[in-house]
């Protein structure tokens, strides 16, 4: 199990496509936007790791930056 | 249970996440406050890059199983970069050395054997005795050490004491040659003191970034973070992106100029110039406290002596003089650098410079500078430097919050270990330099040596190392923590056949079976980052320490260990001359360890039990294996540099604050750190009543340099037709020694692809996808075209990160330096790209 929690910053008029675009990612998951700050949180799902989806997060257009603030890994949970 | 468990993890990773953000979000809280993980944390700096950022580390039953940004830290305030997801996994690659490797044949060491497991004994004996060989035969200079950026602060001091106190020579040079040796010559000229005035406060007080061709985006993604939120939660707020081909930074640029390599130094000049013309020089500020000074011109590139373009070259020899000038004939120099000509010559458009200037021009703006391997790594880099200083000297733009030129690191203690211990070839620690008596007699009396004992001859350099090797004058190596072969400059030519000539024995210390290690004749395993107890300090002068979490797999034994081990096995009478005994009797019989490490100082300090402010205990193996706190007692020797050193404003604070702070940024006094250098009411080494005070130079003062625009070493031509740029990612951690080898981030960015141009890849018969094939005059390398994503090319240029073990990308760069900082050009030279 490994779960992630990210903050992504984009320019308030691109937000809205950017959090469409978080939304349809595979196991991401948004808690709130504020100021062009996106709080998000990512497990894994039978598709997708944590992992590479944290590393898409950067690639999706209008994103300036996506830091890291938590992540978690444990075996058996 | 466990879902909930699960959903508590979750509930915790919002929480902490949202708080990051600035943001409460009171349910997730609730839910987090309520269960107890049972995971030991504590803090720790990065492994990766300069920025220096702090991290929590999870530890459950010896490993390492989780890690968050520490909310605690100034540096990073919660966050991390995609790098920091994936410290923890860096230790557990399935190819860590574990044991000695020693290559031989029929039993004993062969150069051309196979690599043996073998005991620490008998790799120490071996190494020895081919230390000791080459002393005998050749004397002290045949032996040598390419260091890092990477050691603690207390593995670089222990190297240093070792190379330039024990064996005598001063062929001690660290990887941040590579990086920070631009920076530092830039500092000294300036200022005469190495390291940034200011610090990274300065993000959320400036209305004015200027990127100085750093990918800052890509390469510091936290400081590029907190940089972004200033520019989009104050709307006044400009950024200025300059670069030799469109890089992620432009994404959020309001200026971008996109200029031809090597032109930067039109840019600068012109600014300056720009400046002056329009009346915005800081008159009082430039009165009080700069002087001027012509540097030399035309001082070749830092190649062989035998090479056309050194003979050639008037001031070869004398690169770094000078001579003093007027504030009327800078400005006479600086007037020829105008807008039409620096038009011409960047192929910058005219508005886009004009922009710029009055950024800097303007005195309501303040403004800072950031630079990195674009300047740094520049035939002319120390120039670079100077006149990014000129631009904030001549505005007083200066040591205050929000405004300053600030040069950022890739290593995460180039500033605290490479440089401020003095692990340069003519360094000693807290800027003191082997060419100085006064500094030489001062290092000795700290470390108890006999007068004499120091050479007072520079040591061979990087570049210089590998030059040597090659002609056999260098024939014992040690090369420790850092990946050279692969990160270094046209190994085909130099480094190869140095490293692999049957006069010479090569040891390579590394947790991984590098590019380098291959080509050694003994692989060392160690310890790791939080295997080992460690300080480093970042680039804005904060020293940060962290204690040992985990053990070191097999045998594996710190950079720290193997260097105070191996002293034990010479007597002083097989390295040092007798008349030197003769001055220190005492000494007679006695081992380098006694001498440099069980010196009444060093193991001043018992063992003790290493715990944090919630009982949790924590190993020291190294404590463990020699009886005394060694990582202690060599700071509190270290500290007296700074303490009582002839270069004032470099102390540091007590060992034991560090292990409860998130770090300190020198100088430290009376237990304060020091946030703005050289300002009146920040720096308490500045006088009352001045202001201002640069005081590393004996006037007070800091240098205006006029130096001119020359060309690079080597330029596109007819059959070698494009600029070649190597450089990084931000997936992988420079050579990917280590972040190759995380699953996650090698299936992200898995090869070095060549971004270049469409047109020109069309012109050669390429389209994105294809296999190239990339050559330059010192050999060739096939990668695939990308004409898309993140960095966008111009005409003529082709990059390509250096990152891919399969693709060695720097054996194309030619080793030519700045003659002055002795640092390589990665960043342009002349290649041709063809179908493979």
């Amino acid at each position: 199990m490994n779960i992630a929690g990210v903050v992504v910053h984009a320019r308030s008029e691109n937000s809205s496509l950017v959090e469409a675009e978080i939304s349809a990612m595979q196991g991401a998951e948004i808690h709130a936007v504020k100021d062009g700050r996106i709080v998000v949180t990512v497990e894994d799902d039978d598709y997708q790791k944590t992992s590479d989806t944290v590393l898409n997060l950067h690639q999706i257009k209008g994103v300036l930056s996506a830091s890291l603030i938590y992540q978690h890994c444990e075996d058996d949970l | 249970m466990k879902l909930s468990r699960r959903a508590f993890i979750k509930a915790n990773a919002i929480a902490v996440t949202a708080a990051a953000a600035g943001m409460s979000l009171p349910k997730a809280e609730a839910l987090a406050n309520e269960e107890d993980l049972d995971i030991r944390w504590d803090k720790a700096p990065c492994r990766f890059c300069g920025t220096g950022c702090s991290v929590l580390i999870g530890t459950k039953d010896g490993r390492v199983v989780a890690t968050q940004g520490d909310p605690d830290a100034p540096v990073n305030r919660g966050l991390n970069c995609i790098k920091g997801y994936f410290l923890s996994k860096i230790m557990y690659g399935k190819d860590r050395l574990k044991t000695p490797m020693l290559r031989k044949r029929n039993g004993k060491y062969d150069k051309e054997g196979e690599f043996t497991p073998v005991s620490w004994d008998e790799a120490f004996d071996t190494m020895a005795e081919k230390f000791k060989e080459a002393i005998k035969k050749k004397g002290p200079e045949s032996v040598g050490m390419f260091g890092s950026g990477q050691w603690t602060v207390f593995e670089g001091y222990a190297a240093s004491k070792l190379f330039k106190g024990g064996f005598r020579s001063n062929n001690l040079d660290p990887n941040a040659r590579h990086c920070m040796a631009s920076a530092v010559a830039g500092f000294i000229r300036t200022f005469g003191s190495d390291e940034p005035m200011g610090c990274y406060d300065d993000l959320e007080h400036a209305d004015g970034f200027v990127l100085w061709g750093s990918n800052m985006a890509e390469m510091h993604p936290i400081l590029w973070s907190r940089l972004t939120d200033r520019r989009l939660t104050a709307s006044h707020v400009k950024v200025a992106v300059l670069s030799t081909f469109e890089n992620r930074g432009y994404e959020l640029a309001d200026l971008t100029l996109t200029f031809k390599p090597q032109t930067d130094l039109y840019i600068l000049n012109y600014i300056a110039n720009y400046i002056i013309q329009n009346n915005a020089v800081n008159e009082d500020f430039v009165a009080k406290h700069t002087t001027f000074k012509q540097g030399n011109t035309d001082i070749g590139y830092g190649l062989r002596p035998t090479d056309p373009r050194e003979q050639k070259a008037k001031n070869a020899k004398s690169a770094g003089g000078s001579k003093d000038i007027t504030f009327a004939e800078y400005k006479k120099f600086v007037s020829q650098f105008t807008l039409e000509k620096t038009a011409k010559e960047t192929g910058v458009p005219e508005e886009n410079l004009l922009e710029l200037a009055k950024m800097y021009a303007d005195p309501k703006r303040k403004i800072v500078s950031y630079w990195t391997m674009g300047f740094n790594q520049h035939t002319r880099g120390t120039w670079a430097n100077n006149l990014v200083y000129n631009i904030h000297l001549l505005t007083g733009k200066i040591s205050e919050p929000g405004n300053g030129p600030f040069s950022l690191t890739g290593q995460p203690s180039a500033c605290g270990t490479a440089r401020e211990v003095g692990t340069f070839a003519h360094r000693l620690p807290a800027d003191l330099v082997v060419k100085k008596e006064a500094h030489r007699d001062f290092t000795e009396k700290i470390w108890k040596l006999p007068k004499g004992t120091i050479p007072g001859k520079v040591g061979y350099h990087a570049v210089l190392q590998n030059r040597m090797l090659k002609d056999g004058k260098l024939n014992a190596y040690w090369v420790m923590c850092n990946n050279n072969m692969q990160a270094g400059p046209n190994f085909n030519e130099e480094a190869y056949p140095g490293y692999r000539n049957p006069d010479n024995f090569i040891v390579v210390t590394d947790p991984y079976p590098t590019v380098t290690a291959m080509a050694a004749d003994l692989m060392l395993p160690t310890a790791m980052w939080v295997e080992k107890e460690g300080a480093y300090g970042n680039a804005e002068r904060r020293s940060q320490f962290w204690r040992q979490q985990v053990n070191a797999p097999g045998e594996a034994k710190s950079d720290l260990w193997q260097l105070v081990e191996f002293s034990k096995r010479f007597k002083v009478e097989e390295v040092w001359p007798a008349d030197l005994i003769a001055q220190k009797p005492e000494y007679k019989g006695k081992t380098l360890y006694d001498i440099l490490y069980a010196n009444g100082q060093v193991n001043k300090f018992p063992t003790q039990k290493i715990s944090d402010g919630a009982g949790n205990t924590y190993d020291n193996n190294e404590m463990e294996d020699f009886g005394f706190y060694l990582q202690k007692g060599i700071y509190e020797e270290y500290r007296l540099f700074g303490l009582h050193g002839p270069k004032k404003g470099h102390e540091l604070g007590e060992f034991d604050d560090y292990h409860k702070s998130r770090g300190l940024r020198w100088p430290v006094v009376d237990g304060k750190e020091t946030l703005w250098r050289y300002r009146e009411g920040y720096d308490p080494h500045v006088a009352k009543g001045s202001g201002v005070q640069f005081y590393g130079n004996k006037d007070n003062r800091a240098r205006i340099y006029a130096l001119p625009y020359e060309p690079p070493a080597e330029s596109p031509d007819k059959e070698f037709d494009l600029w070649l740029c190597t450089g990084r990612v931000l997936e992988h951690w420079h050579t990917g020694s280590m972040t190759q080898r995380v699953p996650e981030l090698y299936r992200a960015v898995p090869h070095a692809v060549l971004f270049m141009n469409p047109e020109d890849a069309k012109a050669r018969g390429l389209r994105r996808g294809m296999s190239a094939k990339i050559s330059s005059r010192r050999g060739e390398i096939t990668a695939t075209i990308e004409t898309r994503g993140r960095n966008r090319m111009p005409k003529g240029q082709v990059f390509l990160p250096f990152f891919d073990a399969r693709r060695l990308a720097n054996k194309l760069i030619l080793d030519a330096t700045c003659p002055i900082s002795k640092e390589t050009d990665f960043k342009k030279c002349a290649a041709k790209v063809e179908r493979a």
